[in-house]
C-alpha cells in the first residue's frame, strides 16, 4: 500500500514539475496574414492574453508580413499554435499541425466578384483579362477560384495584392476588372468602403481558418489552450474581449472559437488532392 | 572720486553731455533690449523642444508599431536611423520586453556659442520616454532625446547680430548728434551775443531765424522778447507822462470843484489846501501848509479831548470818514455846518495821508428849518381858511424878511386882496386894485417867483407898484388853484431886502404856493361836498317816488295788456252764447211770423235768452274778478290758478295752434296773491305763445307741470319756441329789457317782483331741448305757519 501511496506521490510530484515546465514555457500562435500587422495585433494580443490569464500557458503573437511567409514559417514547423488553413497545403501537412478548434463564425467561401457597374458579366468574359487574387497562398480568395477558372479553362492574368484586402483595394481602383476574395472579408471590406459589387462565382461553403496545434506541444498544454479559447466565448470577461476585438476589425458575431477536429476540415484535404492549381503556397 | 565725476560734467561741454547722455542710453536700452530677447528666445526655445519631444513620443509609437509587432529588428533599426536625422532628435532607443535593445544617434551638433552664454541661457536638452503598446500588448519603451544645442547656437547668433546693430546705432547717433550740434550751437552763440546787446540796452538787436526749427523758433521768440521790450518800455513812458498829466489835471480839479479839499500827511499836517477851502475856511492855502490843522479847523466841544474826534482818528487809522453834519470853524471864530468825507491815501499800500472834501451846507440846514417851520404851520389843521392863511402869511413874512404879505384875487386886471397881513393896517382885506399898478402882474407875466430886493436900485425904479405903494422890496408867485390861476402869494417891504434872495428862498415860495392852491381847492371841494350832501336826500326820495311811479306804470301796462287779452277771451266765450241768442230771436221771429209764438213758447224763449245772458254775464264775472288786484294773501290751490290762467289763454293758444298740456296738479296749497301769481302765470304763457308764433314752430307746444317738496310747490312752464341766447338769459328779468319789436320789457320783471318780492319764492329759466323752461317755486302752505 504504502509503495503505491509512494508511486503515486511521485507520478503527482512529476506532473506538477511538468505542468510548471509547461507554464514557463512561452509559446508561439503564428496568424495567417490576412490584414496588417498592426490589427492583426490588435486583434490577437488582448485575446491571447486572456489565454495566458485564464490558463498560466504564455501565447506569443507572431505575424509576418505575407501569407507565403505565414506558410513558409508553418512549414518549418516554427509556431507551436497556429491560425491559418494553409496547414492542409501538402508542402505544409507534414509538420503534422493538428485541428483543435474552429471558427464559431459561419463558414466561408471563395468568390470571384467584380465592380458592379463592370462590363463583365460571367467568369467567362474574364478570359484572358487581368484578374486579382490576395496571394497564392490564399484559400478561399486564389486556390479555389482559380481551380474552377482552370476546371473551366478560363485563363486569365493573376494579379496578386498580399492579402485580401490588398486585392480588394485594387478592384475598388479599377486596376484588375475581378478578384477571387473571401465572402466574409469582401462583405465587410464593401461594407467599410461603400462599394457595390457582383459575385461572379462563389465556392461551397468551408469553415474559416482553424486554429491547430503542433505534435511538440503537450497535450496538456493544447488541451488547456483549447478549453479557455473554447469557452471565451461563454466567459464575461473573454466575451467582453472578444466582442472587442471583433470590433477592432469589424467581425460579426458569433465571435469566438468551437472545439474542432481534422474531420471538420475534410474538404480542404480533398481540394488539395484534386486541385488543378499547382502554385498554391 | 566722488567729486570727480560731478567736476568732469561740469567742464563738459554741451556736445559732451549730449553724446554721454545719448549714449549711455543707448548702451542700457539696448543691452535690456538683449538681455530681454535672449530670455525671451530661451523660453520660447525650451516651449518649442518640449513640444517637439512630446510630437516625437506621439508619433514615433504608431509609426512603429507595424514593425515592432513583426519584430523585424533590421527594419526597425533602419527606421530608428531615419527618424534621428530629423531636427534637434539627437538620440532615439528602443528596449522590447526581452531586454533586446536598438539606439539610433544624430551626430553631435557643433558647439558655437561660449560656455558661459549656454550656461546663462539655461537651455537644457529635453528627454523622454513612451511605451510601445499594440492591443494591450506592451512591447517595449521608445526612449527620445531632444537636443538644445541648435537653439542655443542661434540664440547667440542673434545676439551677436543685435550687438552689431546697436553699435552701429550707436556709432550712426555720434555721427548724427556731432552733425546736429555743429550746425545748432552756432545759433546759439548769436543768441547768446545778442541777449548781452540787448541786457545793454541795444534795442535794435535782432537775430536772423536760421538753422534747426528749434534754434529758429529760439530765435522768433527772441525777436518777439525784445519787441515786446520795446514796447513795454515805451508804455511805461506813455503812462509815466499820462500819469504826471492825470496829476495836474487832478489839482486843476480840486482847485475849480465847489467842494473844499484839503490834504493833510500821515502825521495830520496840511499839505494841500484848494481855493473853495480857503475860501470857506478863511485861510490862505500858505497860512495852513505844514501845520496840525485838524484842531483849527473842526468844531470841538471844550469838554471833548482831541483823540475822541472821530475825524482824526479815522485818518490816523486811515479809515474812510463820511458825515453830513459836522462844524468846522471859520478863521475869526465863526462855526459853519459842513458835510465831509475823510478819505485815507494810501502809497504802496502803506498809510500816507488822508484827503477831505467837504461843502458848507448852512444854507441847507436853514431851508431845512424854514421846511420844518413851514410843515409845523401846515399841520395845525385850521378850521377858519383865514387863520390858516394867516399863520402861513406869519411864516412867510418871518423867513422872507417882509413885512406885508398877501393872498390876493385876480380876475382880469382886477386885483382884490383876500388875505392879508400888514402890521400897519395899509392894505385890508378886500381891497381892491388894478393889477397894473403891482408886481404881481409881472408875476403872472413870469409865470414863476418874481424876487426883487431893492426895486429903486434896479431896472423895477420906475414899476408903478414902487411909485405908488413904495414898495422896494417884493417877492411874489402865482397862485393856482384846481389848475386855474386864482392870484398871488407876495410878500413886500417898503424897505429894501436885508439879504439877498436865493433859491432856496424861490423854492420855498413855491412850495407855500402849492400848498396854499392844494388848500384852497380842497376847501372848495369840501364845501361842494357839504352842499351835495344837503340836497342828497331830497334827491334820493323824489328818485325813489319817481321809481315806485314807473313800477305802478308798469303794472298798469301789465294789466292793461292782461285786460286786452282778457277781453279777447270774452269774446270768445260770448260767441256761442251770441249765436245761440240769435238763433232764440230768429226762431221767435218765425214762430210769429207762422202764429206759432203763444204764452209758452214766448216764455221758455225769453227763459233761455235769460240763461244765455245769464252766462254770459257770468263770463265777465269770472274774469272781472280774475283780474281783480288781491288787498291781501290768502291761501289757495296752486293747480285751480293755473287752470284758471290757462282757460283765459285756452282760445288763443287753440287759435295759434299750440297744444298745452297740464302735467300732476296735486292739492298744493300756497299762500299769498292768486290773482298776482295767475297773471305770472298768463305772462309765462303769453312769453312761450309768442316764442313758439316768432320762431314759426309747426308743433309749438307747451308743457305745464306741477311738483312739490316739503318746502316748496314748482311750477314749471316749459316751452318748445328755441330758447333764449345765452348771452342775454342774465337779463331777462331786468325791467325794460326785451327782444321783441313790440315788446314792453316788463313782464319778466314784474313776475320776478311778484313772486320773490310779494311771496317770498323764486323765479328762475334755463334753456332745455329745444325751448326755455320758468320754474318757479313758491313756499308750500302749512298748518299754522304762513311764509310772508
Amino acid at each position: 500500500m504504502s509503495r503505491i501511496v509512494i508511486v503515486w506521490a511521485a507520478l503527482v510530484a512529476l506532473m506538477g514539475a511538468a505542468d510548471a515546465a509547461a507554464e514557463d514555457k512561452v509559446y508561439s500562435l503564428g496568424v495567417l496574414s490576412q490584414r496588417s500587422a498592426v490589427l492583426t495585433a490588435q486583434y490577437w494580443n488582448p485575446i491571447l492574453d486572456y489565454v495566458t490569464h485564464k490558463t498560466g500557458v504564455t501565447l506569443n503573437l507572431k505575424i509576418t508580413r505575407t501569407a507565403p511567409e505565414s506558410n513558409a514559417a508553418i512549414a518549418r514547423g516554427e509556431y507551436d499554435f497556429v491560425y491559418s488553413n494553409t496547414i492542409f497545403l501538402p508542402a505544409t501537412s507534414a509538420q503534422g499541425y493538428r485541428v483543435i478548434l474552429r471558427p464559431a463564425a459561419e463558414s466561408i467561401a471563395g468568390q470571384i466578384v467584380t465592380l458592379e457597374d463592370s462590363p463583365v458579366k460571367s467568369i467567362a468574359d474574364l478570359k484572358g483579362k487581368m484578374v486579382g487574387f490576395p496571394s497564392r497562398a490564399a484559400f478561399v480568395g486564389y486556390a479555389l477560384p482559380m481551380d474552377h477558372l482552370l476546371r473551366h479553362g478560363i485563363e486569365v492574368a493573376p494579379v496578386f495584392g498580399g492579402n485580401q484586402e490588398g486585392i480588394m483595394g485594387q478592384l475598388k481602383a479599377g486596376k484588375v476588372v475581378a478578384a477571387g476574395v473571401n465572402n466574409q472579408v469582401m462583405r465587410d471590406f464593401a461594407a467599410r468602403e461603400n462599394l457595390r459589387y457582383r459575385v461572379l462565382w462563389e465556392s461551397s461553403p468551408y469553415h474559416n481558418l482553424p486554429i491547430s496545434v503542433h505534435p511538440r506541444v503537450p497535450d496538456a498544454v493544447a488541451e488547456a489552450v483549447r478549453e479557455a479559447l473554447a469557452e471565451m466565448e461563454t466567459d464575461m470577461e473573454g466575451g467582453k474581449i472578444l466582442a472587442a476585438s471583433a470590433k477592432v476589425i469589424q467581425q460579426k458575431p458569433p465571435y469566438g472559437f468551437q472545439q474542432a477536429g481534422p474531420n471538420d476540415y475534410r474538404n480542404y484535404l480533398d481540394f488539395y488532392r484534386a486541385t488543378l492549381v499547382k502554385d498554391i503556397e | 572720486m566722488t567729486g570727480f565725476i560731478p567736476t568732469l560734467w561740469n567742464r563738459l561741454p554741451f556736445a559732451g553731455r549730449l553724446l554721454v547722455t545719448a549714449s549711455t542710453a543707448l548702451v542700457i536700452a539696448g543691452f535690456v533690449m538683449l538681455y530681454t530677447a535672449a530670455r525671451w528666445d530661451a523660453q520660447q526655445a525650451e516651449a518649442d523642444l518640449g513640444a517637439q519631444l512630446q510630437d516625437e513620443l506621439r508619433v514615433l509609437p504608431p509609426s512603429l508599431a507595424e514593425i515592432i509587432v513583426i519584430g523585424d529588428f533590421s527594419t526597425l533599426q533602419q527606421t530608428l536611423d531615419n527618424a534621428v536625422r530629423r531636427a534637434n532628435v539627437a538620440r532615439i532607443r528602443y528596449r522590447d520586453a526581452s531586454g533586446t535593445t536598438l539606439e539610433s544617434r544624430d551626430a553631435d551638433a557643433a558647439a558655437l556659442a561660449p560656455a558661459w552664454f549656454a550656461a546663462w541661457l539655461g537651455l537644457a536638452d529635453q528627454v523622454g520616454e513612451t511605451q510601445a503598446l499594440v492591443g494591450g500588448h506592451d512591447y517595449g519603451t521608445l526612449k527620445v532625446v531632444i537636443t538644445a544645442q541648435e537653439s542655443i547656437n542661434r540664440a547667440w547668433s542673434r545676439l551677436v547680430q543685435h550687438l552689431s546693430i546697436l553699435l552701429l546705432a550707436i556709432i550712426l547717433d555720434f555721427l548724427g548728434i556731432w552733425l546736429v550740434l555743429r550746425t545748432g550751437l552756432r545759433p546759439l552763440r548769436t543768441l547768446n551775443d545778442a541777449s548781452v546787446a540787448l541786457g545793454w540796452g541795444d534795442r535794435s538787436v535782432r537775430i536772423k531765424p536760421v538753422g534747426a526749427p528749434e534754434m529758429r523758433r529760439a530765435a522768433h521768440a527772441f525777436n518777439d522778447m525784445a519787441n515786446r521790450i520795446g514796447e513795454l518800455l515805451d508804455s511805461q513812458r506813455e503812462r509815466e507822462d499820462a500819469l504826471k498829466e492825470s496829476e495836474r489835471k487832478l489839482r486843476d480839479i480840486a482847485a475849480n470843484m465847489g467842494e473844499g479839499v484839503y490834504m493833510l500827511d500821515r502825521d495830520g499836517r496840511v499839505t494841500f489846501v484848494n481855493p473853495e477851502a480857503e475860501n470857506l475856511l478863511g485861510w490862505p492855502q500858505a497860512e495852513l501848509l505844514g501845520k496840525e490843522a485838524h484842531m483849527l479847523l473842526h468844531y470841538h466841544a471844550e469838554a471833548e479831548p482831541a483823540e475822541s474826534c472821530p475825524i482824526r482818528r479815522a485818518n490816523f487809522a486811515g479809515q474812510t470818514y463820511r458825515s453830513r453834519d459836522e462844524l468846522f470853524v471859520r478863521r475869526g471864530g465863526a462855526v459853519f455846518n459842513v458835510s465831509l468825507v475823510s478819505a485815507p491815501i494810501l502809497k504802496n499800500g502803506e498809510l500816507a495821508g488822508s484827503v477831505v472834501a467837504f461843502y458848507d451846507i448852512t444854507e441847507r440846514k436853514q431851508y431845512e428849518s424854514r421846511l420844518h417851520r413851514f410843515y409845523e404851520t401846515i399841520s395845525e389843521r385850521k378850521p377858519d381858511l383865514s387863520d390858516q392863511i394867516r399863520s402861513l402869511l406869519e411864516l412867510g413874512g418871518r423867513d422872507f424878511a417882509m413885512d406885508i404879505g398877501i393872498v390876493s384875487r385876480i380876475e382880469g386886471e382886477r386885483y382884490e386882496v383876500a388875505h392879508v397881513l400888514d402890521p400897519s393896517g395899509a392894505v385890508a382885506q378886500g381891497d381892491v386894485f388894478g393889477l397894473g399898478r403891482t408886481y404881481c402882474r409881472d408875476t403872472l407875466r413870469l409865470g414863476e417867483p418874481l424876487m426883487i430886493e431893492h426895486a429903486g436900485a434896479s431896472e423895477w425904479a420906475s414899476h408903478p407898484c414902487r411909485l405908488d405903494f413904495k414898495l422896494e422890496a417884493y417877492i411874489g408867485v402865482p397862485l393856482t388853484v384846481a389848475g386855474r390861476v386864482y392870484g398871488t402869494l407876495n410878500f413886500s417891504s417898503a424897505r429894501p431886502s436885508s439879504r439877498p434872495f436865493t433859491v432856496t428862498d424861490r423854492e420855498f415860495i413855491q412850495l407855500m404856493a402849492q400848498w396854499l392852491g392844494a388848500e384852497l381847492e380842497r376847501r372848495q371841494v369840501e364845501e361842494m361836498l357839504k352842499r351835495l350832501n344837503e340836497t342828497l336826500e331830497q334827491r334820493v326820495k323824489a328818485e325813489v317816488a319817481l321809481n315806485r311811479e314807473k313800477d305802478h306804470l308798469l303794472i298798469r301796462q301789465s294789466r292793461l295788456a292782461a285786460m286786452g287779452e282778457m277781453i279777447g277771451n270774452i269774446a270768445h266765450q260770448w260767441r256761442q252764447p251770441l249765436n245761440a241768442l240769435g238763433l232764440l230771436l230768429g226762431n221767435m221771429q218765425d214762430a210769429y211770423a207762422y202764429g206759432d209764438l203763444d204764452q209758452q213758447y214766448m216764455d221758455e224763449s225769453v227763459g233761455k235768452g235769460r240763461q244765455l245772458i245769464d252766462k254770459m254775464s257770468a263770463t265777465i264775472d269770472d274774469f272781472r274778478n280774475f283780474f281783480k288786484p288781491d288787498r291781501a294773501k290768502v291761501r289757495f290751490d296752486l293747480a285751480k290758478v293755473v287752470k284758471d290762467a290757462l282757460s283765459v289763454v285756452e282760445f288763443s293758444f287753440q287759435r295759434g295752434n299750440i297744444a298745452v298740456v297740464l302735467e300732476g296738479g296735486p292739492d298744493i296749497s300756497i299762500v299769498g296773491f292768486p290773482n298776482e301769481y295767475a297773471q305770472v302765470v298768463l305772462n309765462m304763457l303769453g312769453n312761450a305763445k309768442e316764442a313758439i308764433q316768432e320762431r314759426g314752430v309747426k308743433n309749438g307746444k307747451v308743457e305745464v307741470a306741477i311738483s312739490r317738496d316739503d318746502d316748496y310747490a314748482y311750477l314749471a312752464i316749459r316751452d318748445n319756441g328755441g330758447g333764449v341766447p345765452d348771452e342775454i338769459m342774465e337779463k331777462i328779468f331786468d325791467p325794460y329789457f326785451t327782444t321783441r319789436e313790440k315788446g314792453t320789457g316788463i313782464g319778466l320783471y314784474m313776475s320776478k317782483m311778484i313772486i320773490e318780492t310779494n311771496m317770498n319764492g323764486r323765479i328762475e329759466a334755463q334753456n332745455i331741448d329745444e325751448g326755455v323752461e320758468f320754474k318757479i317755486a313758491t313756499p308750500v302752505f302749512k298748518d299754522g305757519a304762513t311764509n310772508g
